[in-house]
């Protein structure tokens, strides 16, 4: 069982797949200047990672060689197809503001690399909790930049305000480097200093 | 496992896999359709009644559908084939006229509205509903930060002809500035698609023949 955990927890921050590996930073520039999209997307990427590594991990006997990183990623494919499906129906707002960058999952680094190192060689649980494990840590990396952009970019969280704008008579004059793409470059940065400063065992030898 | 590199095996599992994931596709997509046109369609009427200024972007459902049952729709003929234009009135005056377009952008086509004043002079505002352009760039345009530079942009000079353009970086000291929108930086090829677009829903092609017929009617000018 402690197996299970810590399959399920190392990828939050002890192997996180952002702040580690740095895989998978471009979804994480796009998505995030609003809170609520970057918790959408960070579901849909937890998802799409958990299922696909089962299903990989399920049919990974019968998997030739030769073709296994085309079958992964027809898997993937159709994973992301179903959670855009989805997010359509049941989230459209979510799902317009995200625009192309649900379909963007499929080039996620994140997933095709669970699937190719781990599920390949692992059983089909132990797949599917280092999914939602990987998924875990690459939502938690994109909630902390989400919160810092929204909160300094537009004085909102989850679009209620928390530090009022001075143009609609408040206080607060917003970053508006914070909106754009490259805050989160900044904010990812600070996150893996914060983290590697507390895991030394995560600094690379220079 | 020996045979798992054969050929055989390859063609097998590639089409099962095949097989399996175009179901999964299928089923979903035609499950979720009809959700999917009911939001498109809420979407559509949000959009213009938002675009026309009606409506706050955050509104309810309720207040979407009970606030579309006050527009007036006039069916339009125009080079396009049928097209509807969207009236709103308040107190039995028309308080604007709200004309769907579309056009191509840099990546796909734009579908919006332009909302024009009751004597057709002036922008009342501006929407998109669906679009596929550069997120971030072009992907700018149904922000309310850009839209709201056609307000109160004139659109026909005295000799009706259509003079409201988007360029890129407009000069308010021109005597045509009245008439101009000042692009998206860094998204020239949306904004000239923007451009094209209102002078073609605009002209003879498109709505202009509407237009000459209300101001006749109506006396309008």
């Amino acid at each position: 069982m402690s197996m299970l955990k810590n399959t399920l927890l190392d990828p939050v921050f002890k192997n996180n797949p952002i702040g580690l590996q740095v895989l998978g930073i471009c979804s994480a520039l796009a998505v995030t200047s609003k809170l609520e999209t970057s918790l959408a997307m960070g579901a849909a990427v937890t998802l799409v990672t958990a299922f696909s590594s089962l299903a990989v991990s399920l049919i990974r006997k019968h998997i030739p060689s030769s073709i296994r990183i085309i079958v992964q990623m027809t898997i993937i494919a159709s994973l992301v197809i179903l959670a855009d499906q989805i997010l359509k129906a049941f989230f459209f707002e979510i799902s317009k503001s995200m625009s192309v960058y649900v379909g963007l999952i499929i080039t996620n680094c994140i997933i095709m690399g669970r699937a190719e190192g781990y599920a390949l060689s692992n059983s089909p649980l132990k797949s599917f909790v280092d999914g939602i494990g990987n998924g875990l840590g690459y939502s938690v990396v994109l909630i902390f930049v989400g919160v810092f952009r929204e909160l300094l970019g537009s004085g909102t969280l989850l679009g209620h305000t928390v530090l009022p704008l001075v143009k609609n008579g408040g206080w607060y004059q917003p970053n508006g480097l914070m909106v754009l793409a490259p805050s989160a470059f900044f904010l990812i940065a600070i996150f893996i200093w914060v983290v590697r400063t507390f895991d030394k065992s995560q600094q690379e030898e220079i | 496992m020996s045979d798992n590199q054969s050929i055989r095996k390859v063609f097998t599992v590639s089409f099962v896999l095949c097989a399996v994931c175009s179901v999964i596709v299928s089923v979903s997509a035609v499950m979720l359709k009809p959700i999917q046109k009911t939001n498109r369609e809420l979407d559509f009427k949000k959009n213009l009644l938002v675009s026309a200024g009606l409506l706050e972007a955050g509104a309810s459902k309720a207040d979407i559908l009970s606030g579309f049952e006050q527009i007036e729709q006039i069916p339009v003929t125009t080079a396009k084939g049928a097209k509807t234009v969207y009236v709103a009135k308040a107190d039995g005056k028309i308080t604007h006229y709200v004309f769907p377009v579309e056009g191509k952008g840099l990546w796909s086509t734009m579908y919006g509205f332009i909302a024009l004043s009751p004597d057709f002079q002036r922008v009342r505002g501006m929407g998109f509903y669906e679009h596929g352009e550069t997120p971030g760039l072009g992907g700018e345009i149904p922000y309310p930060r850009w839209l709201a530079s056609f307000n109160g942009k004139r659109v026909f000079d005295e000799q009706m002809q259509m003079r409201l353009s988007v360029i890129k970086g407009s000069d308010p000291s021109s005597d045509s500035a009245s008439y101009q929108v000042d692009g998206l930086s860094g998204a020239t090829l949306t904004t000239q698609g923007v451009d094209k677009m209102i002078k073609f829903w605009l002209s003879e092609d498109g709505y202009l023949p509407f237009v000459k017929e209300q101001i006749t009617k109506g006396g309008a000018l």
